[in-house]
């Protein structure tokens, strides 16, 4: 019994690891949208679902930024519900066999790594 | 023998649903108060606008963290750019975009990027409680010269993992994602073999204590809970370890924990 519940503990915390959930189906199908992307003269314009947002990403790091208008949450108007999601237990993963510098099992290193990262 | 496996088949079966969609399941998240949920996204735009931030790296607590593995305290991590918005209404205004990979709703083994707001970010979470990580101003341009290209859907793997080895093409998660388009802008590469080459020579992922039992029986549950595509330790892209791996290297600005009263350098 120990046993079972210490698995049962174990794999559940697995399972919470970096899941990358999104929001419930009813607050993605209201605000969440699929991005697409037009790049043009080095900015680009960041276009979502259904025309419902457009955003242009501003260079400007390093100087003080203001959140404005449109970008402000209204407190206190929007439902910030958590849906169910339904698990489709559905495999047949085609495994990418793509070459990196560590081997690991089942696939095969043929890419030398660059020197340390740095600031360019 | 037969009994015991069925035994533990039920188990993995019975309890991951519950948690594999980590954050986003009604039964096992509380439900946080919208106004909250807003005012602290508000807070977190406000507090990364003042700090200059054009791109950070932003994480959410999806999951309660006593349920997590030590070390591990966040469950999703995305990218925050800050944009000239206009909305379907005409309004217009200047705040933070979410570039996320997130897990189908249908499918749990598969992933897409979607843009939502600062508030979707925050909808499915646990708590209040988001790690930050502003990098350097020059890393911020190059980073949004990634993100603006079509690089950033190309390093896209919508084979999706919960455990993804960040060293591998073979499946990811959206932390996985962020790292990869981390290091396509440090290298100034698209080249995806190259970049898990600098992954696996240069990255510590965080390593995650499983036996081999747990590894055979999770993917029983769900196909999102394999670890195929490691050898026999785990180590998966976290939160911590890209804030670890960016500070080794010099290459964030600042990196804290905010919460709606509280604000912690990490």
């Amino acid at each position: 019994m120990t046993f079972r519940l210490k698995l049962a503990g174990l794999t559940l915390a697995v399972a919470t690891v970096a899941a990358c959930a999104s929001p419930s189906a009813q607050h993605a199908t209201q605000s969440a949208n699929h991005s697409a992307q037009a790049a043009s003269h080095g900015v680009s314009a960041v276009v979502t679902g259904a025309g419902t947002v457009t955003a242009v990403p501003i260079v400007a790091a390093g100087s003080t930024l203001s959140i404005t208008g449109a970008a402000l949450e209204e407190v206190g108007t929007e439902a910030a519900v958590s849906g169910l999601e339904v698990l489709d237990k559905g495999l047949g993963l085609a495994p990418a066999q793509t070459c990196y510098g560590s081997p690991v099992r089942g696939n095969t290193a043929c890419v030398a790594a660059d020197g340390p990262p740095r600031l360019r | 023998m037969r009994k015991i496996l069925t035994i533990l088949v039920f188990l993995a079966g019975s309890i991951l649903p519950a948690s594999v969609s980590a954050g986003s399941s009604r039964a096992a998240n509380p439900v946080l108060p919208a106004a909250d949920v807003a005012t602290f996204s508000n807070r977190v735009q406000r507090d990364m606008a003042g700090r200059g931030a054009s791109v950070a790296i932003v994480a959410r607590v999806g999951r309660d963290p006593a349920m997590l593995p030590d070390g591990i305290r966040y469950t999703h991590v995305a990218f925050w750019v800050y944009s000239r918005i206009r909305q379907a209404d005409g309004s217009t205004g200047r705040g933070y975009r979410v570039y996320n990979l997130y897990q189908k709703g249908g499918d749990l083994t598969r992933s897409e990027l979607i843009q939502d707001s600062p508030t979707d970010f925050f909808a499915a979470a646990h708590s209040l409680d988001a790690g930050v990580i502003i990098p350097d101003p020059k890393l911020q341009r190059q980073l949004l010269d990634v993100i603006n290209s079509p690089t950033y859907a190309a390093l896209h793997n919508p084979a999706y993992s919960v455990l993804a080895n960040p060293g591998s093409s073979q499946f990811q998660n959206c932390t996985e994602h962020t790292l990869d388009v981390l290091m396509a802008a440090l290298y100034d590469t698209a080249n995806r073999s190259q970049i898990k080459a600098n992954i696996a020579a240069h990255f510590q992922p965080q390593p995650v204590q499983l036996n081999s039992l747990q590894r055979l029986f999770a993917p029983a549950a769900s196909g999102a809970l394999t670890t195929r595509d490691h050898g026999p330790d785990v180590r998966t892209a976290t939160f911590g370890s890209i804030a670890r791996f960016m500070t080794a290297y010099n290459l964030s600005d600042q990196t804290y924990r905010i919460t709606p009263d509280r604000l912690v350098r990490f």
